[in-house]
């Protein structure tokens, strides 16, 4: 073959390897600011469709009816459904099993005891009524944050035990004893670490805890370009701590300030 | 005339690949030719319009002077003058003007005898200018996806585009330029000052040839490539940075969207350790 | 294109081989002579492969640069729990971290950071010996020295990010991880914390030094590639006595940029970009925390920083209400 077909082969085989092993085009971009800048939103439609394909919502059990004895009357061990009715009790009992239990196991047994159902032996009876309290607690005391939509069971659980997307503290935190090895709680590629959950790089498996379980500050960045000088100012009746550039910024580029 | 002591004898007529005789001249240093024609044009035209384009800007400063591209709203169309048009007819005149000054170092090396090496080096700078500025937008559909003419603004985009993939330095296609463009200085530095050194010696020496460049080389590090080799090589990465920073942004955006480091999971789930 | 372009040797030939130019004084250690020829070094260099020079510091740089690297490898192999097969799949994940921030610059516990440093300490001497080495080697050959100096412009960027500049910063913790992912997070989170590294002038003239690098690399090495006909890649010979090759070589610029350098020359304009490269780009690194703590908001004070107009609603900035917030 001679020099010009080479470089055309290569060229095709190129071609063909990226749209086989990476993603192709056409691409959806949407501008998110001034022309130029680069600040814009890429998304694959062919990626979008899979994603909103898994995220289907199920169809919900048909309504149930209100009235009638409360399920804490007929059943027993009812802690935290108490305010059910029996058929309102049944469709959320039925829900869960669509939304949390595993494929193979989708009925009433998974939870509970087959031959007593107030049994509370088996661990996914008391977790889930961990959980129910849970979800009742963010869809009362969370509004700002769930407004009227609020959760239910599959908002996390989409159909599993487990849900795909957790979080998990720190396990290595307490194996300081080794002489050598200390991960310094990043720099790993074992799945179980949640791998994931930092997109497969090096960086810290647990980027949650600090901000969610401490009281860490999650802005890194200081108010001033001055080094760790800044002053109090009071900059428009604000208080606040920042050197002249800050000001300026905020005042042309935010228009925060007068 | 601007001419070196030596440099009579090789001014001679032809070496042209259009136009012949007609633009085969020198204006006091430089060689014109046809292509020294386009590109005197196309520069002149493509400087006066960034001119422009700051004129209507918000400022002269000259870090801070941006011509930017059209909104994404425009797609593939051609945007009005003061919504990015200015910006577009810049990216012609940039191509016409890159694009000429190749033929013409083209022109030059065939009057001169000269293999045609620098001109295709410079193709490889122009295929990345031109996969940045031309081949991306088109394959994402809209010529907003190029960068604009700035100083500082260009390096807005830069840093926007690039964490659009969260974390662009796991991009595998950009670690291997990044390699080839540090590995070019290392070896400009280490080629540089060999030539130096030879030529330079310790005081009261003579000036050192080829064996001593060789000795040197061998005793410090086991191995030196050699007079020709170190040429050979040195284009070769020079060349090959520029491509591999190419093909690392025609593959962001058209042939990958999510973060970079979500595509080292193929590595992590090969079957023999899973 | 039919035409031979000199890129590949097509005709190696097989020659006894290059014992070296003696060393002048000649020191304890004598070179070795093993040598071999390698047909495919030979197709784009030279085939010889030695013989090569230890010399007492160079035993010493050798040796102490074997220590960083195990100290280095050991920790990340202990890290997956002593498996290779982890080793090999984590290999690009895999890092040795320096101290936590709460050390300071005190000697901080062997896994928490003194394994880092300790990696660190060896490898600079490994480095400074191998500069040593370096220099002498060029003044046993009598040549100029100007390897050793450009060497040290690159240990000047290594020492500032490694060590001077976690001195002046009051903590081992700023030093850059061992570690392929792992040092990229590091220039990421630092570009971060320190407002965008893109807006220090520094790393700007680095990068233009780094690009003009590689330009002028494409730029000389196609040069002599392209009068190679005429014996251009003989340089030291062509700038003593001034052969067609050069005179090409500068007439091609000339005619097409109307300048040129010559043949010494252009040699000094490769050994200052590619020097400036690292020297200016150590004094970025240097000035970040220290004198500047957020790149943009210097570009703004200093009004090179562009602005664009306002085009999304502008989100309220936390540190502006008082009492701050998470």
């Amino acid at each position: 073959m001679n020099h010009l077909g080479r470089i055309l082969l290569a060229g095709v085989a190129s071609i063909g390897l990226l749209a086989g092993c990476g993603e192709r085009p056409p691409i959806e971009t949407q501008q998110l600011g001034y022309r130029g800048t680069g600040m814009e939103e890429n998304t694959n439609p062919r990626l979008l469709a899979e994603l909103v394909a898994k995220n289907q919502v199920p169809a919900s059990q048909p309504p149930a009816d209100a009235s009638g004895p409360l399920a804490s009357e007929i059943y027993q061990n009812v802690q935290v459904l108490k305010d059910l009715s029996v058929g309102e009790f049944t469709r959320v009992m039925l829900s869960m099993t669509e939304w949390v239990a595993p494929a193979d196991q989708k009925n009433c047994t998974y939870c509970h005891n087959g031959e007593n159902y107030a049994d509370e032996s088996k661990y996914q009876y008391k977790v889930a009524r961990r959980m129910l309290s849970m979800t009742r607690e963010i869809n009362s005391s969370w509004k700002t944050h769930v407004g009227q939509t609020g959760v239910t069971c599959h908002t996390c659980h989409r159909g599993q035990p487990v849900p795909e997307y957790v979080w998990f503290t720190d396990p290595g935190a307490g194996r300081e004893n080794a002489f050598v090895g200390t991960r310094a709680g990043q720099n790993s590629a074992i799945t179980g670490l949640g791998v994931t959950t930092i997109g497969h790089s090096s960086l810290p498996y647990d980027p949650y805890s600090p901000f969610l379980l401490g009281e860490a500050n999650i802005r890194v960045n200081t108010d001033g370009a001055a080094n760790r000088q800044s002053q109090l100012d009071q900059a428009g009746g604000v208080d606040v701590r920042v050197d002249g550039a800050y000001v300026e910024f905020a005042r042309r580029e935010l228009h925060l300030l007068p | 005339m601007a001419m070196l002591s030596f440099e009579r004898k090789y001014r001679i007529r032809g070496g042209t690949l259009v136009g012949g005789d007609l633009f085969d001249f020198w204006v006091g240093a430089f060689y014109v030719g046809f292509f020294g024609i386009t590109a005197a044009f196309f520069a002149l035209l493509g400087t006066a319009l960034l001119v422009y384009g700051a004129a209507i800007g918000p400022t002269w400063n000259l870090w801070q002077i941006s011509i930017a591209p059209p909104d994404l709203s425009y797609g593939l169309g051609l945007a009005p003058l003061h919504e990015g048009g200015i910006w577009q007819l810049v990216t012609i005149c940039a191509v016409g003007a890159f694009v000429s000054w190749m033929l013409r170092e083209v022109e030059i090396c065939r009057k001169l005898g000269m293999g045609y090496h620098v001109p295709v080096a410079f193709g490889s700078a122009i295929l990345a200018y031109v996969t940045l500025q031309v081949i991306r937008p088109l394959l994402l559909g809209a010529w907003g996806h190029a960068f604009p003419y700035g100083i500082y603004s260009h390096l807005d985009w830069v840093s926007n585009v690039a964490y659009q993939y969260l974390h662009f330095h796991y991009n595998p296609a950009h670690m291997v330029a990044v390699t080839f463009f540090f590995t070019t200085v290392l070896a400009l530095a280490l080629h540089g000052s060999l030539v130096l050194s030879a030529l330079n010696p310790a005081k009261g020496e003579v000036v050192k040839g080829a064996e001593h460049e060789n000795t040197f080389f061998r005793d410090n590090i086991g191995y030196s490539i050699g007079t020709l080799g170190i040429h050979r090589f040195g284009l070769l990465l020079a060349v090959n940075a520029g491509v591999w920073s190419a093909i690392c942004i025609v593959i962001s955006g058209p042939f990958w969207t999510r973060s970079w480091t979500d595509w080292w999971a193929w590595w992590l789930n090969l079957p023999i350790w899973n | 294109m039919a035409e031979y372009q000199n890129l590949f040797t097509r005709v190696q030939v097989e020659a006894p081989h290059y014992p070296g130019v003696p060393h002048d004084p000649k020191g304890v250690w004598s070179r070795g002579i093993k040598a071999s020829a390698n047909y495919w070094l030979g197709k784009i260099g030279d085939a010889q492969i030695g013989p090569f020079y230890l010399g007492s510091t160079g035993v010493i740089s050798i040796i102490c640069f074997i220590i960083a690297f195990e100290i280095v490898g050991l920790n990340m192999l202990a890290s997956v729990n002593w498996n290779p097969l982890q080793f090999i799949k984590q290999l690009p994940w895999l890092a040795l971290e320096p101290a936590a921030p709460e050390y300071g610059l005190r000697l901080p516990p062997l896994q928490h950071g003194g394994w880092h440093l300790m990696a660190g300490f060896f490898l600079t001497v490994s480095v400074l010996l191998w500069w040593v080495r370096t220099y002498t080697l060029a003044r046993k050959l009598r040549m100029g020295t100007h390897t050793a100096w450009a060497f040290a412009s690159a240990i000047w960027l290594f020492l500032v990010l490694g060590f001077i500049r976690p001195v002046l910063m009051g903590s081992w913790s700023e030093a850059v991880p061992f570690g392929i992912f792992a040092h990229l997070d590091w220039t990421a989170a630092f570009s971060l914390r320190y407002g965008n590294l893109l807006y220090n002038p520094f790393h700007a003239l680095s990068i233009v030094f780094l690009y003009g690098s590689v330009l002028l690399f494409a730029m000389h090495a196609g040069t002599i590639m392209a009068v190679s006909r005429y014996g251009g890649e003989r340089e030291v010979e062509q700038v003593l006595d001034r052969g067609t090759a050069s005179e090409r070589a500068a007439l091609f610029w000339r005619w097409t940029m109307g300048f040129n350098a010559t043949m010494e020359s252009v040699h000094r304009w490769a050994w200052w970009f590619a020097v400036l490269c690292t020297l200016t780009g150590g004094i970025g690194i240097l000035l970040t925390g220290t004198a500047v703590d957020n790149w943009y908001l210097w570009a703004v004070k200093h009004g090179v920083a562009p602005s664009y107009p306002a085009t999304f609603e502008v989100l309220p900035d936390p540190a502006l209400n008082s009492g701050g917030a998470q």
